[in-house]
């Protein structure tokens, strides 16, 4: 970190604003695609000489971020460790005037909401035969073309898994191997247990409340470290 | 304690994946049915993003055409003629 | 610089994801971000729009280090206020924008110039659609369907009966880049001295006139006379009636 301070020390006020400004419109326009992004690129792309002062300007960039958008920087973990996402820190609640999303990005966040619910309920993990056998339930299938999301194999293996916010995991201890759907760490920090049970029940036009899921009712407790509400649940 | 407690709720609620779809399409209302089975519809999608948008925090990105592109030779151009 | 509350976040974070917004929707926008937020509003109108007068001028100074700017523009059409988030810097940066690709953004260029070129503010679909010809990199006639569906979508191009023009939003971000790039055939409006690329031409000099500039302007006179001192000939079009922002015969 004192290098990183050395480094700051030594470029002059003006200097230090350009690059965090500019850093905070890098981060904006990069979050287009939703992908993460990356520390290096960052370096490449906006900090370039003065790379040596990452921590210090990226701290200012996020502060103004969420001061003056209400956006948080978040950085991601394990194998994706030195990358970051941005997450809206507005609770806006229901009806929400600010996301006016385009209709193609509607769609996807549609089918994006099914995949986590049914990865969830099933137990937060579904192998794939599992998963696309459900969902050629309502039209979707891997080698189809798809009217609304075209090629519907690359959207969730692909798009999906580098947003973010899905992970397939490859199980070899099975014979023959297995993928598996788990949520991606974007996901985790974008929506939560308890809101996605919330649709689940809508789904089952609330029939049912989110506590008669009892396992799922557990785990969105324990999601939320409340760990003598679950043993009382039993 | 726990036993006791498993024994009561032994009907656990299973999640059945099948179950949850066909709720799906009956919930979004308007299924197109053909001969390979039911497909939700590009509105019923649309639907359920705009319903599903404020379970999810997202940030909204910056969008814009000024400067996305390079702006290039500038094109010779007669001046307008008066007709 | 006055800091912003949530509110504020809120009304900016709308701008980004919807990009332009009427005079209405702003109105409505601010109501519903500061009763989100429990910021106070004035309840009578005038003190209403000098607090939002303030509130956007807050956000703007707040953004302008990011090169954005809630810039107000005026609809070619009907000369109606709108309101929208646009990038005011060309940088090594803002190139790393991925809405569209490079061919698609090629295309668009083409679009815009041919728009610029024609008389009307506007060209034919199959017209734009045949830019394709004219790209170095292939891009198929069904693809640039779907870029215009998508530049439509996005609010930078307006198809109405089979024509193409560039929408408000365009206008507001590229009005300058117009001028810099095609000064010899991109012409103000006479009145409002804003680009003028649907309106009304004299036929005997270069002024140009947007519909509702030109209605606002005739109104006052009893014979229509071109504006310009040096010219001051008959103005040739049949006068757009005031309600209507279309004219009455059609455009030759
Ligand atoms: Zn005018
Ligand atoms: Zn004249």
């Amino acid at each position: 970190m004192n290098q990183a301070v050395k480094a700051a020390a030594s470029m002059d006020r003006g200097e230090m604003e350009r690059k965090t400004n500019d850093l905070v419109q890098y981060l904006l326009i990069m979050d287009q695609k939703k992908i993460p992004i990356k520390k290096q690129d960052i370096n490449k792309h906006v900090l370039k000489d003065v790379s040596k002062a990452f921590p210090i300007i990226f701290e200012k960039a996020t502060e103004r971020l969420s001061k003056i958008f209400g956006v948080e920087v978040v950085e991601l973990q394990d194998k994706l460790k030195g990358s970051y996402i941005l997450v809206n820190k507005l609770d806006v609640g229901e009806h929400n005037p600010a996301e006016i999303w385009p209709d193609e990005e509607n769609a996807k966040t549609g089918l994006l909401m099914v995949l986590l619910s049914l990865i969830f309920m099933n137990g937060n993990v579904m192998e794939d035969t599992q998963m696309w056998h459900t969902l050629k339930k309502f039209g979707i299938e891997q080698d189809h073309h798809h009217e609304v999301f075209g090629d519907v194999k690359k959207l969730i293996t692909q798009e999906f898994v580098r947003q973010g916010y899905i992970e397939i995991v490859r199980q070899t201890n099975t014979d023959p191997p297995v993928n598996e759907f788990k949520w991606g760490q974007r996901a985790k920090h974008e929506t939560t247990k308890r809101k996605v049970l919330t649709f689940v029940c809508q789904i089952y036009n609330n029939d049912m409340e989110p506590r008669q899921w009892t396992l799922q009712w557990q785990d969105v407790l324990r999601s939320e470290g409340r760990q003598d509400d679950v043993e009382q649940v039993i | 304690g726990r036993k006791k407690a498993q024994a009561l709720h032994t009907e656990f609620v299973k999640f059945q994946p099948v179950e949850f779809a066909e709720k799906l399409i009956t919930s979004l209302g308007d299924p197109i049915t053909s001969s390979q089975g039911t497909r939700i519809s590009s509105a019923g999608w649309q639907k359920l993003g705009v319903s599903v948008q404020p379970f999810f925090s997202r940030s909204p990105a910056f969008h814009f055409m000024c400067g996305s592109f390079e702006r290039g030779a500038r094109p010779q151009k007669e001046p307008r003629q008066i007709k | 610089m006055s800091q912003m509350t949530d509110s504020h976040r809120l009304f900016l974070q709308a701008f980004m994801s919807r990009g332009i917004l009427d005079a209405k929707e702003v109105k409505s926008l601010f109501r519903t971000s500061c009763e989100k937020f429990k910021t106070f509003i004035a309840d009578n109108e005038e003190e209403r729009r000098h607090q939002l007068t303030e509130f956007v001028i807050t956000i703007n100074n707040n953004i302008k280090p990011f090169h954005m700017e809630i810039k107000k523009g005026v609809s070619e059409e009907d000369g109606s206020n709108y309101y929208g988030l646009v990038n005011i810097s060309e940088s090594s940066i803002t190139l790393l924008a991925s809405d569209f690709t490079t061919n698609e953004l090629d295309l668009f260029k083409k679009l815009v110039e041919s728009i610029v070129d024609s008389d009307t503010g506007s060209v034919g679909s199959t017209d734009a659609i045949n830019l394709v010809e004219t790209l170095d990199k292939k891009m198929t006639r069904n693809d640039a369907q779907e870029l215009l569906k998508k530049l439509e979508s996005n609010k930078w191009i307006k198809v109405m009966n089979g024509q193409v023009s560039l929408a408000t939003r365009a206008i507001l971000e590229l009005e300058q880049y117009i001028f810099d790039m095609f000064p010899a055939i991109a012409t103000r409006c006479n009145m409002c001295k804003k680009l003028c690329l649907k309106g009304q031409s004299c036929d005997s000099c270069p002024v140009r006139l947007h519909f509702h500039c030109a209605s606002k302007f005739f109104s006052r006179q009893e014979v229509p006379k071109c504006p310009a001192s040096d010219c001051k000939s008959p103005w040739p079009r049949a006068l757009p009636r005031k309600d209507t922002d279309q004219p009455i015969s059609s455009q030759t």
